[in-house]
């Protein structure tokens, strides 16, 4: 007889011991309250047990809503000093069936959030082994942000280009209204030159100086090139008592013998076209 | 050959006349034309290749061959460049037809080359631009993985590699398993292109007048963003860690021969030699500039920037490693002690070691079952890379880790932008100077017009690089174009300087610009060692690159070493084009001057005819 009762009141535990270290439709749970919460960790007892059975059975309740889930459903085994142990959950009306893993995963997944702040812990460390945690969901946009940097990237760029152009052709239509006006002085210039003794000599009249080194070797035309250079800057310059027009229509000998030889002594040094590049005085 | 000469010499006097009418173009200032040779030559490759070499070959043992090569080949090269430009006052292709006729090609080579490489330089630009955009949003895009449709789980090729990586192979660049398949076009990569082509087009529109004026911007941004993060890093926790790897000098490896090529190269291809732009920018100058205090500015500035970009990049790839070590660490731990059972504060960071060693002793087949590591931070610390890997995935990964992320992205790629926007503006401006010296173009047609043409093609031509294999093509570019023919470019430069003009003209012309005759040390450096050096380094080049495979790294997520690269060889018609295109710039040179042969061929022979006419009428 009192065996019989005896085997009465241990039998359920029994059995449900049998049930949770069937392993099939448990699951494995691990906690990392040191890791998670540091000093403020507390320490896992009955209670904390207590809680997390109560807990589970809220959300299989809220899962499930037909069937009202008790602590006494949710069977625990296997704990561990890791803190670690195994669940199962029976159904309500029918203590030996279990209700299947999917079921539960789902009802866990559903509450995780709720389950982890009970517990002040987070997906890493309250960690139901083989329930994936649903990961946040990604930011969606409306626009795109880097469409939108994007478009303020190319209209800058659109405007500076516009503002580019357009001065490329105010400066275009400055220059040739300005252009009417010069033209009359040019051809005086060029007359002045032809007058000489019949040739141009056009190619020394660039103000930069540029003097094509590599094929002019000769010491002589050199010398020629720079004495013709200092007197033509004098006329610029006029210094000369002679009056511009009377010299220009000298012979070219005579022109170069105006040159004095204290100023011929400029040319060693190659001075002459260096000076008219700083100064931009013409030949 | 003398009558040649004498003849082209008046067509060239004559051509001077037309272009000497006050229309060449000029720097505002010295400070421009400074900025503007800096700006060029500080690109890309002072970042992200020189701290990857320092690294690579023993730290500040690397410094010693570098600074021999800089000496030697880089700095009488350069001055070179800058007086022959100076003095005569043209582009690259009428330069070296002013010095010898027979070497038009010459010039020619260099366009090109300067053409190509402009291509796929910009297209690095483009993706910069993508990150730049990309920067703005929070959390930053390549921190975490994306997350499969059914919200459980990442991507898997995501979890595989990292987000970096998957950011960078997979929503960037789409990349298709290899080079066969060329897959689409990128949609927004096309975007980006046109935006950076934009971008150059604005600062070039009008040759070196907006070029100058961008300068500044461009030019000094990249070192005060530099300046920034070298104070931030210095704060950052594992930075004396990478800054230590970076410099502790391993002599051992001056002993390789593979160390001084190296540092030639790198000196040769990062102070941009031979790609004309540099004679096209100081054709600019009024004669008299005094091009050897120039040339020894740039250079070290080049130098100097190398070397102070390098400290805050390894800074922040020590903090990399440093952080990256710390979370294997814990996620090492979690794993032991969830195998082992045992409460979680247990093994700690002071302990992790002392329980590895106790668990191989006792229980080898264990470790062995649950596949326990542990961390190395040695291996962390190499896993530095050079290139767009060191940009585009190990920096933004850094990146990521850092409080306030967004700035420090933002930062970052506004710098490699502009780093890579002053290089753009040279490598233009060496096919621009050429073209309009050439004279083909009439006069009617605007400079704007002409350099939005110039701008258009590139952009069109560009366009292969936004398919899905479009990195395996860049790499091509990159490794084939950007090298080989501008030794061969060089190298004739020196021989044609020192043996066809003749190292004394040369030095009487830069006394008559400057006034004073080139010194000791440029005359031996012109004479014997730099073109010693470079056939030297050449033919190793040569030697080295033919005895590599031609293989190239893949990104293959059904690869069985994922995410590993995989390595495949080219197939024969890609291989063909590698050949063809270093080869078609450095033909242009032979073909040049069997251009002029035969036109004096043709003309002896007409002379010939027209005397012979002479002699049967008298």
């Amino acid at each position: 007889m009192i065996t019989r009762i005896l085997l009465l009141i241990f039998l359920p535990s029994v059995i449900a011991q049998d049930l949770c270290e069937d392993g099939k439709d448990g699951y494995k749970v691990r906690l990392s309250i040191k890791t998670a919460l540091g000093d403020k960790a507390y320490e896992w007892n009955e209670s904390e047990m207590f809680l997390f059975r109560s807990s589970l059975a809220f959300a299989m309740r809220n899962h499930i809503p037909t069937e009202k889930f008790d602590i006494s459903n949710i069977l625990v085994c296997n704990e561990t000093k890791r803190v670690s142990f195994v669940f199962v959950v029976t159904s309500p009306n029918n203590s030996t069936k279990l209700i299947p893993k999917d079921q539960v995963a789902s009802a866990v997944r559903k509450h995780r959030h709720r389950l982890n702040s009970a517990f002040l812990l987070s997906d890493g460390t309250l960690e139901f082994m083989g329930i994936p945690a649903t990961l946040a969901t990604p930011i969606t946009y409306g626009t795109q942000p880097w469409l939108i940097v994007f478009g303020v990237v190319i209209g800058a760029v659109a405007v500076g280009i516009l503002s580019l152009l357009m001065s490329t052709m105010t400066r275009r239509r400055r220059r040739a209204a300005d252009k009417g006006v010069d033209s009359g002085r040019e051809e005086e210039r060029i007359e002045g030159l032809v007058k000489g003794n019949g040739t141009s000599l056009t190619c020394l009249d660039s103000k930069d100086g540029d003097y094509n080194k590599a094929f002019s070797n000769d010491e002589r035309f050199t010398k020629l090139l720079c004495r013709f250079g200092v007197f033509k800057a004098k006329l610029a310059e006029g210094q000369d008592s002679k009056t511009t027009s009377e010299l220009k229509s000298l012979s070219l000998k005579s022109q170069l013998e105006q040159v004095n030889p204290s100023e011929e002594n400029d040319c060693d040094s190659r001075a002459e076209p260096r000076a008219n590049v700083e100064t931009g005085k013409g030949i | 050959m003398m009558d040649v000469q004498e003849n082209k010499s008046t067509d060239l006097v004559e051509k001077t006349d037309t272009k000497n009418d006050d229309q060449r173009p000029k720097w505002d200032n010295k400070a421009q034309y400074l900025l503007t040779c800096i700006g060029f030559a500080v690109g890309l490759g002072n970042v992200w290749r020189f701290p990857y070499l320092c690294q690579t070959y023993g730290g500040g043992a690397f410094l010693i061959p570098y600074i021999i090569a800089l000496v030697c080949a880089g700095l009488p090269l350069l001055y070179m460049e800058l007086a022959i430009g100076q003095n005569l006052r043209t582009g690259s292709i009428g330069v070296w037809n002013s010095i010898s006729p027979y070497l038009c090609g010459l010039g020619l080579a260099s366009m090109t080359v300067s053409f190509l490489v402009g291509l796929f330089y910009n297209t690095i630009l483009a993706w910069v631009l993508w990150y730049f955009y990309n920067s703005f949003r929070n959390p930053l895009p390549w921190h975490h993985c994306p997350t499969a449709l059914n919200l459980t789980e990442h991507i898997e090729e995501c979890k595989q590699s990292t987000p970096a990586n998957y950011f960078w192979y997979r929503e960037t660049l789409n990349i298709s398993p290899n080079i066969d398949i060329s897959g689409g076009i990128e949609g927004k990569l096309v975007l980006c292109l046109a935006a950076a082509w934009f971008i150059v087009y604005i600062c070039f529109i009008r040759g070196i007048e907006t070029i100058g004026k961008a300068i500044y911007v461009t030019a000094i941004f990249p070192y005060v963003v530099l300046t920034i993060f070298l104070i931030q890093s210095l704060t950052l926790p594992g930075a004396t860690l990478g800054i230590k790897s970076l410099f502790t000098p391993n002599w051992e490896t001056l002993k390789d021969p593979r160390v001084w090529l190296d540092a030639a190269t790198q000196i040769f291809f990062s102070l941009s030699l031979a790609f004309g732009g540099l004679i096209a920018f100081s054709s600019y100058n009024p004669q008299n500039n005094n091009c050897e205090r120039d040339a020894v500015i740039v250079g070290f500035i080049n130098s100097l920037t190398s070397i102070y970009a390098s400290i805050p990049i390894f800074a922040i790839l020590g903090f990399k490693a440093q952080t990256n070590y710390l979370e294997c660490k814990n996620s090492t731990i979690n794993t032991w002690a969830a195998a082992l059972n045992i409460s979680d504060p247990n093994i700690t960071d002071a302990s992790y070691e002392l329980w590895y060693t106790h668990l191989n002793s006792t229980n080898p087949s264990f470790v062995k079952e649950h596949n326990l590591k542990m961390c190395d931070l040695n291996a962390f610390l190499n896993q530095s890379a050079s290139g767009t890997g060191l940009a585009f995935i190990v920096f933004t990964e850094a990146v990521t880790k850092m409080p306030g992320s967004q700035v420090w992205a933002v930062l970052f790629f506004i710098m490699l932008f502009t780093l890579g926007l002053s290089s753009m503006f040279g490598n233009l401006e060496g096919v621009l100077t050429p073209l309009l010296d050439l004279h083909i173009i009439p006069k009617r047609i605007p400079k704007e017009l002409l350099t939005g043409l110039l701008c258009l093609v590139s952009f069109t031509i560009a366009l292969i690089f936004c398919l899905r294999s479009g990195n395996y093509w860049l790499e091509i570019f990159n490794n084939y174009v950007g090298s080989v023919p501008l030794l061969v470019i060089a190298f004739f430069e020196i021989i044609a300087v020192v043996f066809v003009y003749g190292v004394n003209r040369f030095s009487d012309d830069i006394k008559w610009m400057t006034g004073r005759r080139p010194n000791l040390y440029w005359q031996v450096m012109w004479r014997v060692i730099s073109p010693l050096m470079l056939l030297v380094v050449f033919l190793a080049y040569l030697i080295v690159e033919a005895q590599k495979e031609p293989t190239y790294k893949a990104w293959n997520p059904n690869h069985v070493d994922f995410p590993k690269a995989e390595d495949l060889p080219y197939p024969s018609w890609v291989f063909n084009i590698c050949v063809l295109l270093p080869a078609v710039p450095c033909c242009f040179i032979p073909l040049g001057a069997l251009y002029r042969v035969i036109q004096l061929l043709h003309k002896y022979t007409t002379n010939r005819n027209t005397l012979e006419a002479y002699d049967v009428e008298t």
